[in-house]
């Protein structure tokens, strides 16, 4: 049963990326290949606010994840706003640069090292169930879902959250409505980097920080968000939990190093097979 | 039929020959050998993506597979290294239609991250299959290649060498780009439903070209193992697959020079200015997101719009 | 030529065409209209092998279309336009023209590599040259598409869709986005294609240009076919008053 606590944890991370990529997805249609980056810089900022300028981590969490959000704002400003010709290949262009950037001045800031980052609560390993589970692990879930659950609701529910998902399906019927379309997606960045910087925070005491993490972060959120249904928070929140579970029970059985590759291999046989996702429902295209 | 433009050919050609009398310095040479490596693997991308609209981002992994099948074999088995050459294509040309027949069903996004997976999957097990690839430390012992005779030992000499197979690959493209093939992969770029009914069987003509694509590539991987003598998986990783997108974008996406111009600038200036090399990562994502913003097309647009410019004005 | 017997799609639920009949003559001219969201452009899908799943039987010279690919139906004489132009623009409208003719030919791939095969490609310039002058299109044959009227780009796909020597052609909205002496270009040049004996199918919103055009028309409304016989017969018919009369009121 140890795989399946420790595969939880890792899954409330990555159904936050998901999460992250599908407020993204389903606003403007792009993929942000920098979402994984967000999650790194949430555990840099982190860092550097408890270590470096020693702030208590009380004002130091909302701090960063404010950061993350202004930072995610100006990634839609500088990055996404002026392109062109905003065709499909020219969007994933532009986001694979701007998450290249990132990581880039991360390294130049923080170094190539790991940095290590103490547990925000007291640790301690709880006995449950046929195993155990840290404290930290716990604070992961916890965070992760109450957020995901707000975030879904938000989503969902509100008049605001809903203005969101009517820039995807019509910019220019959104606008008529009185939906200011610009706001809004520079908004579902701003919220989506946040989300990462959460995920970003949390994790920090279990996996550590470096600044090459983003990569691997950003894919296995994407392939949760896949697997659950791109657009989908529900599936997005499942998909992650499940893409953590199988994959440290692929960890489990098989040499530990081949863990990563086992979710790229979920990945590819979701994407070969059910590319609308586990639960998703085929979509008709138009010729 | 288009005729043939030899410029670009006749220009490549002038450029080795004047580099093959006049650079004896071996780094320099060591330099020129890098760009031409890069040059053919960016302009295979750029086939790809500026031509058929295929997003590869595992482009690294053929790479790899070529260098790593020749240099496991050549190194640890003894096989001669042309045999490993067409060894290696031939297992890459398997895993590339076992990885492309399901993913080029597949557009845009799905289809990069179905290749960036692809790709990491390649790389971790370049890194866990230490049996036969020797791990992260590297494989090392892989032998020179001979050509009728001659080893091709000193920097020198495999310069010569790959200028041939290079000058070979870019006239290959000069005929690639003004055949009717190349037409077929722009229809299908635009749309694949319009090619479709004109006749054009798009998942054939899709995955035909990415396997070619695939096993050139591994062609010059296994050039590379034997240039370099040794090889470790870093040289395969996400990153290069990310820097051969730089290249290609910058040079100019659809044409057969931009993988070339783009090789060749930013394979040059990271060595050059070897103090700015922390900053290799931020100023590539930067040439990228400034090509993508305001020069679409990138370099050889840029240059053919100046060219057409001043020849109106004569 | 082309007969549609009992076609029906559904997409999840919603049913897109009902119980479809009918036949194309050959030699003819015959117009598909109907209002907004009838259903014609499912029924060229449909009949173009982009929508696989119809139910029914579509028919062609005696070939059963069912479940073939569009690349197949292609083969056996069908070309379709699109309402979206799918020119390349890097490429000139001469080279725009090689895109109907080496989906149809195959063109052998190693000799036409190596150019070895000149005399092949000397006939297919040929044959474009002939196709470019018949739809008065020669004089930009060496300008890209975006310095070109629109109305010289719809002659275009008519001539690219035309090369291959279809036994039925296709044409999806061909007057869209034409001005009035444009459409008249395209009416004329349609015609003459007529009198040299093409099939034409095609889906059109003006209703001068189906008069004038038209040997049959065939009108669909949500999906059903209410109506088809010639241009009068069809104008007379209360179904059809309604479909358009009543579409026009909600």
């Amino acid at each position: 049963m140890q795989f399946f606590y420790s595969g939880i944890t890792s899954g409330s991370i990555y159904a936050l990326v998901a999460i992250g990529f599908n407020i993204i997805y389903n606003t403007t249609g792009i993929i942000n290949f920098a979402q994984g980056e967000f999650v790194m810089l949430g555990g840099m900022f982190i860092y550097s606010m408890l270590y470096m300028m020693n702030i208590p981590f009380v004002l130091a969490f909302p701090v960063a994840l404010f950061g993350a959000f202004v930072l995610g704002v100006i990634f839609e400003r500088v990055f996404i706003r002026y392109v062109k010709v905003k065709s499909e290949l020219n969007l994933i262009t532009i986001t694979i640069a701007g998450s290249i950037i990132l990581r880039g001045l991360a390294m130049v800031i923080w170094g190539r090292d790991t940095l290590l980052v103490e547990s925000f609560v007291p640790s301690k390993a709880i006995n449950v169930y046929k195993g155990t589970i840290t404290t930290d692990s716990l604070v992961v879930i916890g965070i992760s879902l109450v957020i995901s659950f707000l975030l879904t609701f938000f989503f969902k529910k509100t008049k605001y959250g809903k203005a969101f998902r009517a820039c995807y399906e019509d910019k220019i019927a959104a606008s008529v409505c009185g939906i200011n379309v610009k706001a809004v997606v520079m908004f579902s960045f701003g919220i989506a980097a946040f989300l990462g910087a959460i995920a970003g925070v949390v994790v920090s005491p279990i996996t550590y920080v470096t600044y090459s993490d983003g990569i691997m972060t950003g894919l296995k959120g994407f392939s949760a968000a896949v697997m659950g249904g791109l657009g989908s928070f529900w599936g997005g929140i499942f998909g992650g939990i499940l893409l953590g579970v199988s994959e440290s029970f692929f960890a489990s059985v098989f040499p530990s190093g081949y863990k990563d590759a086992m979710a790229f291999l979920i990945i590819l046989f979701i994407l070969f097979f059910r590319p609308q996702g586990l639960f998703g429902r085929k979509k008709a295209t138009r010729v | 039929m288009r005729k043939l433009n030899l410029s670009f050919i006749i220009f490549n050609l002038i450029t080795l020959f004047f580099i093959s009398r006049y650079i004896e310095n071996e780094y320099y040479l060591s330099l020129i050998i890098y760009i031409i490596f890069n040059a053919i693997n960016a302009s295979c991308f750029n086939i790809l993506l500026g031509y058929a609209g295929i997003i590869s981002l595992g482009q690294a992994a053929f790479f790899g597979l070529g260098a790593y099948t020749s240099g496991i074999l050549s190194a640890t088995y003894g096989i001669n290294p042309y045999a490993t050459i067409i060894i290696g294509i031939i297992i890459t040309a398997i895993v590339a239609f076992i990885i492309g027949y399901p993913s080029l069903k597949l557009h845009g996004h799905y289809l990069a991250m179905a290749t960036l997976g692809f790709g990491m999957i390649v790389y971790i097990c370049f890194n866990e299959m230490d049996f036969i690839t020797a791990g992260p430390s590297g494989l090392t012992g892989i032998p020179n290649i001979s050509f009728f005779g001659i080893e091709i030992g000193s920097e020198y000499k495999f310069f010569i060498f790959l200028s041939v197979f290079y000058m070979i690959f870019i006239t290959l493209m000069e005929f690639f780009d003004k055949s009717f093939i190349s037409y077929k992969l722009r229809f299908i770029h635009e749309s694949e439903n319009a090619s479709s009914s004109y006749g054009i069987n798009v998942a054939k003509v899709k995955l035909t070209t990415f396997v070619v694509i695939a096993c050139v590539t591994s062609i010059n991987g296994s050039l590379f193992a034997f240039y370099s003598n040794f090889i470790s998986p870093v040289s395969f990783s996400f990153k290069y697959s990310i820097e051969l997108v730089v290249m290609a974008v910058f040079g100019g996406l659809g044409s057969i020079t931009g993988g070339s111009i783009g090789a060749a600038i930013l394979t040059f200036i990271p060595e050059v200015f070897a103090e700015i090399e922390d900053y290799e990562m931020v100023i590539y994502g930067g040439i990228l997101a400034i090509t993508i913003l305001f020069f679409d097309g990138g370099i050889a647009k840029q240059f053919k719009r100046l060219v057409e410019k001043y020849v109106k004005i004569k | 030529m082309l007969r549609l017997n009992n076609v029906s799609v559904n997409f999840g639920g919603v049913k897109a065409l009902t119980d479809v009949t009918f036949d194309v003559p050959a030699h003819k001219i015959t117009a598909l209209i109907g209002p907004n969201g009838a259903g014609k452009t499912t029924l060229f899908n449909s009949i173009t092998g982009f929508i696989p799943h119809f139910t029914g039987e579509i028919h062609f010279h005696n070939v059963k279309l069912n479940g073939k690919l569009p690349h197949e139906i292609f083969h056996i004489g069908i070309s379709r336009t699109f309402q979206n132009l799918n020119l390349i623009n890097e490429l000139t409208l001469r080279e725009n023209m090689f895109l109907g003719v080496i989906g149809k030919e195959k063109p052998p791939i190693f000799k036409s590599f190596f150019r070895l095969n000149k005399g092949y490609w000397k006939n297919v310039e040929q044959r474009i040259d002939d196709m470019l002058y018949l739809t008065g299109i020669k004089k930009w044959e060496n300008s890209k598409p975006g310095s070109v009227p629109y109305g010289v780009l719809k002659n275009l796909e008519m001539a690219r869709a035309l090369i291959s020597n279809p036994k039925i052609l296709l044409l999806d909205e061909p007057a869209a986005g034409l001005n009035s002496k444009e459409k008249e270009n395209l009416a004329e040049l349609i015609g003459m294609l007529n009198t040299k004996g093409h099939t034409i199918l095609m889906v059109e919103h003006d209703m001068s240009f189906v008069s004038t055009l038209s040997d049959y028309v065939v009108c669909l409304n949500f999906g059903k076919l209410i109506a088809r016989g010639t241009f009068d017969e069809i104008r007379n018919s209360p179904d059809v008053i309604k479909a358009y009369l009543g579409d026009e009121d909600a």
